[in-house]
């Protein structure tokens, strides 16, 4: 007990590492060429509602929730 | 030209295309002779080699359109829009990564000033030895132009130019829908700033981060200021939509130049679409 | 008399710049017609501010979400949870450097949920309903105002209450993302939330009166630019929980006695997400591909698969079908009843049990004008025969549901 946590920063450290260096070779996207990352369905959440209503239910009724950013409030659902 | 170009087009043939390709090519091959700065046997070469001297240089229509555009833009933009500051340019050599001191900034400022060109159609004298003509800000944008309209010539109707973010719309989707054209914060690669809807005409942008170099954390762009010889602290970027790239471009540029509230005042009065982003 | 300055003074006399004067020069070229003004994209909101501009949305949504009866041997009522939800977004810009986004939500509750498990002779196991039908409301504000949006950095506070009629919870946080690189944002930040319970039948059901717990989350996260159609984020979040962290709804069978649910009162959790965007103009579509690892030193490991395909079909459909798969392991004081006297702690909480869940999502919207209409239904279904555990009788209270909702967005400037 206690000990995977930090296996899993560690390992999720390395991840994100090994992809920026991975990442240095990729093609600089200039800002004229990013249109298709301004699409409405690009977006890390497209539908902001939806989102937060799927992160309640599966947060009420799952042993794990989370999702990054600043959280929202708990409840005392069951 | 030194940059990624992309031709889109819709047809309904494959020798339409074919076509369409190989006529761009060809022109921008002829301009990029023709104009480029990197050339020995280029004009710019050509009118900078009789540079103080008493010889004048006959300059071809073509050429001679594109500086009376430089002469009107420079008048329009209170003279900050300079296409004789190709001794600057060269000074400021961006791949070098090193800042030329003082002396040499004013040394090199006393070779530019469109103000002292004399330009008598069809004639052309550079009265100052070692001035130069840049026209990087005025070729590529005038060549997207080109190439557009090349293609209508052609017969192809729905399309668009992209000369590495210089852009001009052949015509717009088969679907007559406007082509979409994203704008992203120069640092911030995530997010959309904004997106402008092009049916026609031309969009470009003037920035400073597409040729930039970072020293002691300073960012200095490619855009240098005709007053002081020393690149341009404004905008992030600046893009213009107007009826042809060569017209955008130059406003985008005049935008710059002119710095945060003035430009975008400037591009107000003028009436056309733009998106200018600062970096806080 | 050469004038020495690089700029002629006679040009900076102020005087309004012609673009009447700036088409006919480049007409002269012969380059496109100076005679169609940029009028088209001039009537384009995002083109023709001087700053990005952006609009103001408001959205709604009313769902129903209805969990399935219960399945297997059952004591009380089988009928599970019915929520009817309302959902109230703005989000508007307040002065020119921030911008602010409320969010409301009213949920109201109905229905029975699982209480304890006993054991049955044949080795399987019978579920225990709650008694009394229960009856609740759940409210919740949340508001969170980013400045500078339009800024490579942005910092994002948000605060949100929520109240039930049993429980109260308080929480919040501030988020920054910064551009390190011409393709990279970092982002970080930190959520603080203060929970309080009073369960209402506490002096005859013996429950404990009031408690409270505060949880304390960090995280990070980096995202990239891969090429000009995908990005790709990778984000790492640690939750330190602290306080009564038991249900106090919930009972354990321990060798034939009913008690509360007892769980350790510090509980550490972290989490690595990644989350892939890429784009396919050619289909007019854009896939989503998301992914999450958590674990937590209750040893409940869980990944999420998350699948989404955003199709748009013409200028004013858009479908969206989404498959999830989740799996957790079980925390290591569950059991669905204990034989012998555990440790100190114990739990029958279907939610700390070892399953899997499959859910399918169908979502259509539709567009009209600066409306847009969007209908969405889901189905859940949650087993330990999808997970790493074996048979139903390992966690009878598992929830399958099916959700419907419905919804309009409006934006304007």
């Amino acid at each position: 007990m206690g000990i995977r946590p930090r296996w899993i920063a560690l390992l999720a450290v390395g991840l994100v590492g090994t992809l920026i260096s991975g990442c240095t070779s990729l093609p600089t996207v200039q800002p004229w060429e990013r249109g298709q990352l301004a699409r409405w369905d690009m977006q890390w959440e497209p539908d902001p509602l939806e989102a937060a209503m799927a992160e309640q239910i599966f947060f009420s009724k799952e042993g794990t929730a989370g999702k990054l950013g600043a959280a929202g409030g708990g409840c005392g659902c069951n | 030209m030194g940059c990624p170009c992309a031709l889109h087009i819709e047809c309904t043939g494959v020798d339409e295309a074919d076509a369409a390709m190989a006529l761009s090519q060809v022109e921008l091959q002829r301009l990029d002779r023709k104009y480029s700065h990197y050339r020995d046997d280029s004009i710019v070469a050509d009118i900078a080699a009789r540079a103080g001297s008493t010889e004048w240089t006959t300059i071809d229509a073509e050429t001679a359109g594109l500086l009376d555009f430089a002469e009107l833009m420079h008048a329009q933009s209170e003279g900050l829009f300079d296409i004789s500051s190709g001794a600057l340019t060269r000074l400021w050599d961006l791949q070098g990564g090193i800042i030329p001191d003082k002396s040499a900034i004013q040394q090199a400022l006393a070779m530019c000033g469109w103000h002292r060109i004399e330009w008598a159609r069809p004639r052309l004298r550079l009265p100052v030895p070692g001035m130069r003509l840049d026209l990087g800000g005025i070729v590529k944008e005038y060549a997207a132009d080109r190439v557009a309209q090349l293609c209508r010539d052609a017969g192809i109707r729905h399309g668009m130019v992209d000369l590495g973010g210089d852009l001009a719309v052949i015509g717009a989707h088969a679907d007559a829908s406007p082509w979409r054209i994203g704008i992203r914060l120069p640092d911030d690669p995530e997010r959309p700033a904004a997106h402008i809807d092009l049916a026609e005409g031309g969009l470009a942008t003037s920035g400073d981060y597409a040729r930039c170099m970072i020293v002691d954390g300073r960012r200095y762009g490619h855009i240098i200021d005709p007053r002081t010889g020393m690149p341009v602290d404004s905008f992030a970027s600046v893009s213009v939509s107007a009826a042809n790239c060569l017209v955008a471009g130059a406003a985008a540029t005049t935008a710059m130049l002119l710095g945060k509230d003035a430009g975008s005042q400037w591009l107000d009065e003028l009436g056309l679409p733009h998106v200018c982003l600062s970096r806080d | 008399m050469r004038d020495d300055r690089s700029v002629d003074p006679s040009a900076r006399q102020a005087r309004a710049p012609s673009l009447r004067l700036m088409l006919g020069a480049a007409a002269a070229l012969g380059i496109a017609d100076a005679g169609i003004a940029a009028e088209s994209s001039a009537q384009d909101p995002a083109s023709a501010s001087a700053s990005p501009s952006r609009e103001t949305r408001l959205r709604y949504r009313y769902s129903e979400y209805d969990e399935d009866a219960v399945e297997g041997r059952i004591i009380g009522s089988a009928e599970r949870y019915f929520v009817r939800a309302h959902q109230f977004q703005l989000e508007r810009d307040v002065g020119a450097q921030a911008r602010l986004n409320l969010n409301a939500t009213q949920e109201i509750m109905s229905g029975s949920s699982p209480w304890y498990v006993l054991p049955a002779s044949n080795g399987e196991s019978i579920q225990v309903m709650s008694g009394a039908t229960i009856r609740d409301t759940r409210r919740e504000l949340v508001a969170s105002l980013v400045n500078d949006p339009d800024a490579p950095s942005r910092h994002t506070w948000s605060a949100s209450m929520s109240t039930e009629d049993d429980y109260r919870s308080i929480a919040a946080g501030y988020e920054r993302a910064q551009a390190i690189g011409p393709q990279l944002t970092l982002g970080y930040g930190f959520s603080y939330s203060d929970d309080r319970i009073d369960p209402s039948d506490a002096i005859e059901n013996g429950r404990i009166e009031h408690a409270d717990k505060q949880s304390r989350s960090l995280f990070t996260s980096l995202s990239w630019v891969l090429s000009r159609s995908s990005v790709l984020q990778a984000g790492l979040q640690v939750t330190d929980q602290g306080g009564f962290l038991s249900d106090p709804y919930k009972l354990v069978f321990v060798d034939g006695d009913i008690l509360s649910d007892a769980r350790p009162d510090q509980r550490l959790q972290s989490a690595a997400l990644l989350r892939f965007r890429h784009a396919l103009p050619d289909l007019d579509a854009a896939l989503h591909l998301d992914y999450r690892y958590a674990d937590d030193d209750w040893s409940i490991q869980s990944h999420t698969f998350d699948l989404a395909w955003y199709q748009s079909l013409g200028d004013d459909w858009r479908l969206v079908p989404s498959l999830r798969y989740y799996r957790q392991d079980a925390a290591d004081f569950y059991a669905p009843y204990f034989a012998d006297a555990p440790g100190r702690y114990r739990s029958s909480d279907f939610r700390l049990s070892a399953f899997g869940a499959w859910s399918g999502r169908l979502n259509l919207r539709k567009r009209f004008g600066a409306w847009e209409f969007s209908i969405a239904a889901e189905r859940y279904r949650s087993s330990a025969d999808y997970g790493p555990g074996s048979s139903l009788s390992d966690a009878p209270g598992l929830v399958s549901y099916t959700r419907y909702s419905a919804g309009l967005d409006f934006g304007f400037d």
